[in-house]
């Protein structure tokens, strides 16, 4: 699927206006996605009295004074509007990204105890990955991390897959960037 | 004296003023060479009453009753009979009492705001507050502006009985009002004061379609003092809306600027020059500020796609889904946010089974070693283990053992090395006395470079016996004694 339009004709304004509606249509709904996925704990300031959102967007001339002010500023269904939900989408990020180191800490403790652990009994763990986190094994693969470099055919990958990344444009420039 | 010396210096001008005034009203002069005049007088009124905070009520209490005076001497020259000139007043007593009561409200108002913040910041933030909670107050009270309706008309009934003295009433009114309205507008700080402003506000609008009737002379006359005074609200209301940041207050504002026109505009007729400019200045106003919204909201979605686009690898971001290198765009950031957003959900939840997995495997290899401890036949391996150890052990003893008698024995030989090479001296030095009897001055020059000489290769002579005899030891001194000789 390509994300970028077609070539227009400079000549015509009816193309133009078409293929430029259908793009703010698509940042549109890929903002509406966005609102989808982040989960709503976010969005609690937004809806709450307590919230002072600095952020502009299109009131409602029905619902006026003092309420209306501190209640804060929202489209005219009462969800959030498109400088909210990016605001929140780059925190969201910001958590995930943090969740997941901190997951690759206590993964790599576990990963040391455990090596010892077989050391001092004397079996061998071939059933478990101690050499690398999964974290990394998985971002490796979008080129991301200490593995991106050497991404090794070896490295069984994940049981569950995503549908866009089963495409296949992504193992190519693994080895390559 | 300074105090004194400055509100005689205003009264004279107020008379000035109302001097003028009388003459061009009288004359029948053009109005465009006075209308400057009352503009300087307001901006000094204005900058009077900002410094001083204790003198206002003393200089407006003087003002008034200089005016008073003056309107009473006035009445006597232009009508004559003393019977008019009783009936007028009342009116302006009451006129003036208002008044009074209404600079007392700002006065104190004035003085609580005055501690707290610099003037400059007070004129400010009173000029831009003073719309909005006007607005909401004028929203909310409708009672305040039905009490005030009542006397407004009994004034106007009033005024209209006396045609003839009107032209005076008119130009005091005027210059009262102007003064209201500038106090109001720089003490406006507090809610008290806010629900004074629209009042006065109105009841200086109401005075114009009554004055257009009588005269044309008027009429010429008050839209060109208003302009001013509408466009200086016109500019705290924008400064206010972009102060607040919010949409819905001017929206209010508009509201109720216009539901009180139109009440007010019931009497009488607005002129359409008045009319028109208002509200072009509102349109455009307006057009700039919903400008300004959107240009603000525009710029931050654009920081915030800016910023995913950061968060993103650039490893996903600058390729196609067909492995093509691209730019990015608002739309493709947006996808391969999407996209990420997606995978590191995925990622947690490969660490969790990972986790898991680690989890059991560690308690399973600590249940094994804690079997391995418990078996029998391991207990014979523990045992054998054991014993290596205590052969350890004793290896390292017999180092010991070896590395401290090594070194007894070494400092032994020292010693008997040095035992062994005393008796040489001695006896060569018993040899050197006996020929020193013989002989005394030469033999003791010989005596101490035999000394010298015979150290120096004791030294040497050790050495080498060290290193190829071990166990002669009186072969150097007579190898020695045989070189000296000779």
């Amino acid at each position: 699927m390509s994300s970028i339009p077609a070539g227009t004709d400079p000549g015509s304004c009816g193309a133009n206006f078409k293929n430029d509606r259908k793009r703010r249509d698509k940042i549109n709904d890929r903002i509406q996605e966005l609102l989808s996925i982040i989960p709503k704990d976010f969005f609690r300031d937004y809806y709450g009295n307590s919230g002072s959102n600095d952020t502009l967007s299109e009131s409602t001339p029905g619902a006026l004074g003092l309420s209306s002010k501190a209640k804060g500023t929202g489209t005219k269904d009462g969800k959030p509007n498109k400088g909210q939900i990016l605001t929140q989408a780059v925190e969201y990020i910001s958590h995930l990204q943090n969740q997941v180191d901190t997951q690759n800490r206590e993964e790599v403790e576990l990963m040391v105890k455990a090596t010892q652990l077989a050391k001092q009994t004397g079996t061998i763990v071939n059933d478990i990955n101690l050499e690398n986190t999964s974290a990394e094994v998985a971002l490796s693969r979008i080129g991301v991390g200490p593995l991106a470099a050497t991404n090794d055919d070896s490295v069984r990958p994940p049981a569950k897959r995503l549908s866009s990344f089963e495409y296949g444009g992504y193992g190519e420039y693994g080895n390559g960037s | 004296m300074m105090n004194n010396n400055e509100s005689e210096a205003e009264n004279q001008r107020l008379l000035d003023e109302l001097m003028n005034q009388t003459k061009v009203l009288q004359e029948t002069l053009d109005f465009s060479l006075v209308t400057p005049t009352p503009h300087h007088n307001d901006d000094y009124k204005i900058h009077g009453s900002a410094y001083p905070g204790g003198e206002t009520p003393a200089q407006q209490h003087e003002k008034l009753s200089y005016i008073n005076t003056h309107n009473s001497n006035d009445n006597n020259n232009l009508m004559g009979s003393q019977a008019r000139s009783n009936s007028q007043t009342p009116t302006a007593s009451t006129i003036y009492e208002e008044a009074e009561s209404q600079s007392s409200y700002l006065d104190d108002m004035f003085r609580t705001s005055q501690g707290g913040r610099p003037v400059t910041q007070n004129s400010i933030s009173s000029i831009g507050q003073g719309p909005l909670r006007s607005s909401y107050s004028m929203a909310y009270d409708s009672p305040v502006d039905r009490a005030m309706n009542t006397p407004l008309q009994q004034q106007e009934g009033l005024k209209a009985e006396l045609p003839h003295d009107f032209l005076f009433q008119h130009g005091t009114d005027d210059t009262m009002y102007n003064l209201t309205d500038d106090l109001s507008s720089s003490l406006s700080s507090s809610i008290n004061s806010d629900m004074m402003t629209p009042n006065t506000y109105s009841s200086s609008f109401s005075y114009n379609p009554q004055s257009l009737g009588p005269a044309s002379v008027s009429s010429t006359y008050s839209p060109k003092v208003r302009s001013p005074s509408s466009s200086f609200r016109a500019g705290s209301f924008l400064s206010s809306s972009f102060r607040h940041g919010s949409i819905n207050t001017p929206r209010t504002r508009h509201t109720s600027i216009s539901s009180n026109m139109t009440e007010n505009i019931g009497p009488g007729s607005v002129p359409k020059i008045l009319g028109g400019l208002t509200s072009d200045e509102k349109l455009r106003r307006k057009r700039e500020f919903h400008n300004a919204v959107e240009r603000r909201r525009r710029e931050l979605i654009k920081q915030k796609i800016k910023e995913l686009g950061q968060l993103v690898p650039p490893s996903l971001l600058n390729y196609d889904d067909l492995g093509k290198q691209i730019k990015p765009n608002k739309g493709i950031i947006l996808d391969r946010t999407v996209e990420y957003l997606q995978y590191l959900a995925e990622i947690l939840e490969i660490q969790a089974r990972k986790k898991k997995a680690l989890l059991a495997k560690i308690k399973e290899l600590e249940e094994k070693k804690s079997s391995v401890a418990a078996l029998s036949p391991f207990t014979n391996n523990h045992h054998a283990s054991s014993g290596q150890n205590n052969s350890e052990n004793s290896e390292e003893r017999i180092i010991d053992i070896r590395s401290v008698p090594n070194a007894l024995m070494n400092e032994q030989n020292s010693k008997a090395e040095l035992h062994n090479w005393e008796p040489p001296l001695y006896d060569s030095v018993g040899n050197h006395n006996h020929a020193g009897t013989m002989e005394s001055h030469p033999h003791t020059n010989i005596h101490e470079e035999l000394k010298e000489f015979l150290s120096g290769d004791l030294i040497e002579a050790e050495d080498n016996a060290k290193l190829m005899f071990g166990d002669d030891n009186s072969n150097p001194a007579d190898y020695l004694l045989e070189f000296g000789s000779g």
